[in-house]
């Protein structure tokens, strides 16, 4: 089997969610990770964290931070400036170059996919720039939610406009919604099998996900890696076609994400997920 | 003595309006003092009232109240249906907009408890006529949602405005939203229950429920657990707080969303013991000592 050329856009640094993610994406010979491009705020020093995690993995994709700010319309400072887990001490090796992330996702062939698992707005900005002569890649996002009432999910909720080009621009996304995350929380055993493994990646794994319950104790609700495993294992998932919208005019549920089903919609959500099967193929991918 | 209400109602859509007045009427703590109905052709729903309190011996003021809405939003799928089931005696009376504001008014002064079961149009007019909410009765809504995701509840799609104006006028609002309902759904067994009771008032619900259940199926409880909760407050779990309404949005227009709040002025039923609310109901409904 080919691997899938692929970019990861994550805003790696808040949840630690990302850190299974990318570490995953770096244990998995079926994708081709051709760069990680970084967004929300902080976004240099959150390369320098991808970096790090790529040198223990010994895999060179290129890195490039993305844009610092959103395209919403509300104040979104308290995210913009939080870094639960900056890598210490800083490098400063990188410098925020959105165009270098738009040019980097330019390149990706059509067959290839978009990981998105923070805030959208690289994406937005991609799809704003993209050459409409060629075919994007396939989108993969954790975003939005569906079943929990009036949550407007974080990611969204950051950036509610880029999340709308995206939805609006017609191309094919897939989502993993909010609520895909607590099902497949890892369990203590997992994380016990995380600490005995010897790789150097999974052991940085370990070392962030300790500096993070610092600040949020115990959260282990694996949103962002379900990415790639619906990537890998579609079939782990229950999905639902049709349309995805964002509420960008609501005062009370602006940025609230809402799903309207039919069978030629270019959108997919998750709907639920097979967790035990899901969890353990991402344990297994990470300790090996 | 008796508990005073005032009930307005759009009572001829879903049966469950017709379940709430009958409820009332049974429930020996309670007077239905007014009623008034609200929206399309409120004189007919006027008249169903009249069949079910005349069959009570009772003869409480009636007015038809407003026949269209505040909201400027499309609401044709409101607006155009028919009703699902139809008073068995029609009445000259017809729709009094004015008379109903004044029975309204009348009732914010001098009743003990205001309930209200189907969009909010009266209460809002009302409300924009006299913004004074410092006496205003114990006021229970079947209104609103706060569990189901991106629903927005019939009362207040219907009229978004009006609940917005009425969610916004300062009094306490106690709220029995979409869920309760379905969770208090009737059983077969508890509907074939219903079937065999021979009260004057259940004699004429049964009416109501047999022309119903030519167009729809639904059983679902929302509008009497307005009562239930009158009565019965612990079977119910409440969360304080505001209830707010959205007008302004594009695709989550007329959704409710619940901030918590131990010091707003609204409560919201996010619970109830089903079981010992609809064996209340049923009793109550069959005639059946308590």
């Amino acid at each position: 089997m080919n691997s899938i050329p692929s970019i990861l856009d994550t805003d790696i640094g808040d949840d630690i969610d990302d850190v299974f993610c990318l570490a995953l994406a770096l244990r998995c010979p079926e994708i081709d990770l051709r760069a990680v491009t970084t967004s929300m705020g902080r976004t240099a020093e959150r390369a320098e964290i991808v970096r790090d995690l790529c040198n223990q993995a010994n895999r060179r994709p290129e890195i490039a931070a993305g844009f610092t700010t959103t395209m919403g319309s509300q104040p979104v400072e308290e995210w913009l400036t939080r870094l639960y887990y900056p890598f210490e001490p800083k490098t400063g090796e990188f410098k925020a170059d959105a165009p270098e992330v738009l040019r980097l996702i330019s390149q990706l062939p059509a067959e290839g996919i978009l990981f998105t698992i923070g805030t959208m707005t690289n994406a937005a900005a991609a799809v704003m720039a993209r050459d409409r002569s060629k075919s994007f890649p396939r989108i993969i996002a954790m975003a939005g939610e569906f079943q929990r009432y009036g949550h407007i999910e974080f990611n969204i909720r950051c950036d509610p406009e880029a999340a709308n080009v995206c939805f609006t621009s017609g191309l094919r996304v897939d989502l993993i919604p909010w609520s895909i995350g607590p099902a497949t929380k890892l369990l203590p055993a997992d994380i016990a099998a995380l600490r005995a493994a010897t790789s150097p990646l999974a052991r940085r794994v370990v070392y962030y996900l300790e500096r993070f319950w610092k600040i949020v104790p115990n959260k282990t609700n694996m949103y962002d890696p379900m990415t790639v495993v619906a990537a890998l294992h579609p079939e782990l998932f229950e999905w639902k076609r049709g349309t995805v919208k964002v509420e960008l005019a609501g005062r009370n549920t602006y940025g609230l994400t809402t799903f309207h089903a039919h069978d030629d919609g270019p959108h997919r959500i998750a709907w639920d997920v097979k967790a035990d099967e899901a969890k353990a193929f991402l344990v297994q991918r990470l300790c090996q | 003595m008796a508990i005073t209400v005032h009930l307005d109602t759009d009572i001829g859509d879903d049966i469950d309006d017709a379940f709430c007045l009958a409820l009332l009427l049974t429930s020996p703590e309670l007077e239905v003092k007014s009623i008034t109905t609200v929206l399309n052709d409120t004189a007919l729903r006027a008249d169903m009232c009249r069949d079910l309190c005349k069959a009570a011996g009772v003869s409480p003021k009636i007015e038809g109240g407003a026949k269209s809405v505040i909201t400027r939003r499309p609401v044709e799928f409101a607006m155009k249906r028919q009703p699902y089931h139809s008073a068995l005696n029609r009445t000259d009376n017809k729709t009094n907009v004015p008379a109903a504001l004044e029975l309204l008014t009348e009732a914010r002064r001098t009743a003990d408890v205001l309930l209200t079961v189907g969009p909010l149009t009266n209460l809002a007019l009302s409300l924009v006529a006299d913004p004074d909410v410092s006496r205003f009765p114990r006021y229970i809504a079947m209104a609103g949602e706060v569990a189901t995701a991106y629903h927005a509840e019939w009362n207040i799609r219907v009229d978004t405005e009006a609940a917005a104006v009425v969610c916004g006028a300062g009094m306490p609002i106690d709220f029995i939203p979409w869920r309760i309902g379905i969770d208090t759904k009737l059983s077969q067994q508890e509907q074939d229950e219903l079937d065999n009771a021979s009260t004057p008032v259940a004699r004429v619900l049964n009416a109501f429920r047999e022309q119903f259940r030519t167009v729809d199926k639904r059983q679902e409880m929302f509008d009497p657990m307005t009562v239930v909760a009158l009565l019965h407050d612990d079977w119910f779990t409440w969360q304080r707080g505001h209830m707010l309404v959205e007008t302004r949005a594009e695709h989550t227009y007329g959704q409710t969303v619940f901030r918590k709040d131990n010091n707003g002025p609204h409560r919201v039923a996010v619970a109830v013991d089903t079981r010992k609310a609809k064996q209340f109901m049923l009793d109550r409904l069959s005639g059946k000592p308590q």
